[in-house]
């Protein structure tokens, strides 16, 4: 009987649907070089929000990879390391890292179509510099065409008009090359066939390709570009092209979007049900009179939700209140676990307890605490707007180190020891033998806790597999060696990359503190100290941070080179509660004793994925830079949770740029402040408060 | 190479959630009981011995002696289903609950909640009198309703999607349910709104109240169906 109900209800469902089906129609896809666009050239299309892309190219004149991402709705960033062939002789390749950006400046609507402008090598003049305007219309829902005016590589044949003179190639950072010298017309066609998921694509190219034909045998036939994709699935896409009249190339593509889970989240165990408590409930409160009955009662409690993965490290009850400062170990989102915890309070304490004081903790520091009145509480469960509601009537605050008063219960420390496994992926771009080196580390975490504030922590890893340091050799930066040796230190391992005794304290509830001694890094052993001042209900902050250090040893697990200095940087952290985004500026002494700069950006999503760019400038002149010109990365932190149909907090980061230079290379220190307490304020609290009833 | 980079691969991943503090990743222990010596043996084991016991019936008269609200509920292409009981009540809004903790939340017949049977609701808002929410006859149900499901976003709030939900009479049809057969209509209610389309089907009986229900749940979690055996009563 039940089936037959299936069948009327799909019927049901089917018959309404097909009123307004929706065809797939023509999807954004990426072009020869990582990149949403036709195939050598740009469109003004856009991926989903918070898409996410390594492409694999090969163009029959360069290759390499490239990792797409789109920032914002409007806005898609794309790094990309590619091999010039026969680019400065015959047989002699240029590795060039790039970061390019597209803003989407209209969207396409009626019969208007979408318009971008676009940078490839962002404020970098150099081989692929370039800037576009570009429009896209769709005609039909198969079809796309797009016409665009380009600059630099894009403006080199067929120019139909020029601005001033555009400076020569020289890779140094710089604006005035920009729109600068020739332009010239491009343009191209997309269609999706009737092939499910076969898109065939056609362009008239304004890249003159001179570069390429200055060396070696590589001749630009034809000004038309010729291509196909096929997508298998939405996470992967395949694209072969007939290049220039002369070349073949192919692109592989994986995708994912963090906004689009593979797996759901919530297969396990839902939240407890929450009863208000009864009108005439008993208002005795002579429990309370006794010390013993109160520190028990948190004591047990503390128990309780050991279970559920939420560990109870300073506890305090009275008549109508409880204060707990807790460590969330499960749920990847800090308001699940308070909603979850006072869900679990509300039906476990005594009904004259009526305010629930939960502070989290984050890497053994109190962050934010979170006033929750229980009859708000039982007000709102369940209720439409219980989002908006528990949100506005929580209150929040900075947690001071410890719970004032007497009758303060904490356990003992049940876990000095803890432990855990990872998987670590670094990156090479820039290895004497080309590109690509990548390795896969599997890294063993322990730590030993002294005190609350006192820890030792030894980090070992062991290559599985790889081929970074392969044949490296010591590098020729004129500069101190501090990062471009970086291959020398990818031993068969294991390694031991970190042995360090830690101290973090809080100085005020909104200044934390923390000195770091022994062996910071795979590469740098020494003293580290820092302080950060961030309130909790403030969306920036500031921190200072000085150390002085010593070069470990390439082989000699606990030995030291020569050199040794005082690095340091003052920064300002800026969670700007836009679409996820938060700034930070790093202004001081690197590594090498380099004076300068590094600005950050990352989008933090609400599962855990973030995506950084960063760009550094110091005053090593671009010369001494070595490899690339003034250093510049994107990185993607990558929460194991969203491939797992379980709440774990677990995450492997990969990183593209950064890898080996001397210049701007900043002490990798494993636990700094800002990045350990940054999840728990205000700002973030209100972008995962949906959780807060999950 | 390739066999070498994914035994890697498998070995850090599953490694990666196995700490001191979290215990051994479930999938490696999922695996594991799967594969470890005798667990086949077990397994049939356990079949046969569930094959040998009687089945257990469930009729109205068992649903009413527990003196329990009790719906159940089907996902996906579950065909058994899984029993909840009324576990707390706010106002109009009850959650039930089943065994492992898997709730929903009914304001009426309605589904205004879901946690940890898949992709979450987080509320739903609906209109005053909405025919889903309050026992009304066929002939009465309205044109249509307004109605606002909330799900997991980056505001307090979530993310919003809103629907018109128009309904429509369809035939009459007889419910087996349980031990019992009820005469009933088949009501549809046609929702589109923000980009979705969705049509909900509820068999109602002549005094409105409903037994039997096809609800969307959302754009991921797509359509559960629950029988309301025992309805909640103040």
């Amino acid at each position: 009987m039940s089936a037959s109900f299936r069948q009327i209800a799909i019927t049901a469902l089917v018959g309404f649907a097909a009123q307004g089906a929706f065809a797939q129609g023509l999807v954004p896809s990426f072009g020869n070089l990582g990149s949403t666009g036709i195939i050598d050239m740009p469109n003004a299309a856009m991926q989903p929000d918070g898409e996410t892309s390594w492409s694999f190219i090969n163009n029959g004149t360069s290759n390499g990879g490239a990792l797409n991402f789109q920032l914002l709705p409007n806005v898609e960033a794309t790094a990309r390391i590619v091999s010039l062939d026969d680019w400065t002789a015959v047989g002699e390749s240029f590795s060039d890292n790039t970061l390019d950006l597209k803003f989407r400046l209209l969207e396409e609507r009626d019969l208007r179509p979408a318009f971008a402008i676009g940078f490839r090598d962002f404020l970098s003049n150099g081989p692929t510099s370039s800037e576009y305007i570009v429009a896209s219309k769709s005609i039909g829902e198969n079809l796309r065409v797009s016409a665009g005016l380009g600059w630099g590589r894009l403006g080199s044949f067929n120019p139909v008009l020029s601005i001033g003179t555009r400076p020569a190639v020289d890779s140094e950072l710089g604006y005035s090359h920009m729109f600068a010298g020739d332009a010239a017309l491009f343009g191209g066609v997309e269609w999706q066939t009737p092939i499910n998921n076969l898109t065939l694509k056609a362009e008239y190219s304004s890249d003159a390709y001179t570069g390429e034909q200055a060396f070696g045998d590589f001749t630009r036939n034809s000004p038309f570009n010729l291509g196909a994709e096929y997508r298998l699935g939405s996470r992967l896409s395949l694209g072969a092209y007939y290049n220039y009249g002369s070349e073949v190339g192919f692109r592989v593509s994986i995708s994912g979007n963090p906004n689009q889970p593979i797996t759901p989240q919530d297969l396990g165990v839902g939240p407890a049900p929450v009863n208000a408590r009864p009108a005439d409930y008993s208002r005795d409160v002579s429990w309370a009179a006794v010390p013993q009955v109160r520190t028990k009662m948190v004591e047990i409690l503390s128990k309780a939700l050991a279970e559920d993965g939420i560990r109870v490290v300073e506890g305090r009850i009275t008549g109508d209140t409880l204060e707990l400062y807790i460590n969330n170990t499960k749920y990847s989102r800090q308001p699940m676990a308070v909603g979850r915890l006072a869900r679990v309070l509300a039906g476990s304490t005594p009904p004259t307890v009526e305010v629930f004081r939960i502070t989290i903790m984050a890497g053994g520091l109190p962050t934010t605490t979170m006033e929750i009145k229980r009859s708000d509480l039982e007000a709102q469960v369940d209720r439409p707007n219980a989002g908006p509601d528990s949100f506005a009537s929580t209150g929040f605050s900075s947690a001071p180190l410890h719970i004032a008063g007497e009758g303060v219960w904490s356990p003992e420390i049940d876990r000095r020891l803890t432990w855990g496994f990872s998987p670590n992926i670094p990156v090479n771009l820039f290895s004497a033998n080309g590109i690509g080196e990548i390795d896969l580390l599997l890294a063993a975490n322990a730590r030993y806790r002294i005190s609350d504030a006192f820890a030792l922590n030894l980090s070992v890893s062991q290559k599985l597999l790889g081929n970074i340091g392969d044949g490296a050799l010591p590098s020729a930066s004129t500069l101190p060696h501090v990062r471009s040796d970086a291959a020398l230190y990818a031993s068969a391992g294991p390694v031991v990359t970190r042995l360090t005794a830690d101290f973090q304290t809080k100085l005020a509830p909104s200044v934390y503190g923390r000195i770091s001694a022994g062996y910071l890094e795979r590469m740098f052993g020494g003293v580290d100290a820092e302080l950060l001042w961030k309130p909790a209900t403030q969306n920036w902050g500031l921190g200072a941070e000085v150390a002085f250090v010593k070069q470990r040893d390439f082989d000699d697990t606990f030995g030291f080179q020569d050199y040794e200095t005082v690095t340091g940087q003052a920064s300002l952290y800026w969670n700007t509660g836009w679409n996820d985004l938060e700034a930070q500026v790093d202004v001081g002494r690197y590594l090498a004793g380099d004076w300068g700069a590094t600005f950050s950006l990352s989008r933090r999503f609400t599962n855990g994925w973030e995506v950084s760019a960063y760009m550094t400038l110091t005053e090593v002149s671009f010369e001494d830079f070595g490899a690339g010109n003034f250093d510049k990365g994107i990185s993607l932190r990558i929460p194991f949770e969203w491939t797992l149909p379980f709440e774990s907090r677990s995450a492997t980061t990969v990183a593209l740029g950064g890898y080996g230079n001397d210049s701007g290379a900043r002490l990798n220190v494993a636990n700094r402040l800002y990045p350990t307490i940054r999840g728990n304020d205000t700002t973030d609290l209100y972008e995962t408060w949906g959780a807060y009833w999950q | 190479m390739k066999i070498a980079a994914a035994g890697a691969l498998a070995l850090a991943t599953a490694l990666s959630a196995c700490t001191s503090g979290g215990g051994t990743n479930p999938v490696v222990s999922a695996i594991w009981q799967k594969v470890k010596p005798g667990a086949q043996r077990d397994a049939r084991e356990a079949e046969a011995a569930a094959a040998a016991r009687p089945p257990i019936v469930v009729t109205f008269e068992k649903i009413k002696a527990t003196g329990l609200a009790i719906v159940r509920a089907r996902v996906g292409e579950d065909t058994n289903g899984v029993m909840l009981y009324a576990r707390s009540v706010n106002d109009n809004y009850v959650t039930f609950a089943s065994q492992l903790q898997q709730t929903m939340t009914l304001q009426g017949s309605l589904i205004t909640a879901s946690r940890a049977i898949g992709y979450d609701l987080l509320s739903l808002r609906t209109d005053a009198g909405d025919p889903v929410t309050v026992p009304t006859a066929p002939k009465n149900w309205p044109e249509s309703v307004t109605r606002d499901y909330r799900f997991t976003g980056d505001t307090p709030g979530g993310q919003l999607i809103s629907v018109r939900c128009r309904f429509k009479e369809g035939p009459a049809y007889t419910l087996e349910l349980l031990d019992k057969t009820f005469e009933t209509t088949l009501m549809q209610s046609q929702c589109s709104g923000d980009g979705e389309r969705f049509t909900n089907v509820h068999l109602v009986q002549d005094d409105g109240q409903i037994l039997r229900s096809a609800q969307w749940l959302g754009p991921d979690q797509g359509m559960v169906e629950i029988d309301i055996l025992e309805p909640f009563t103040p």
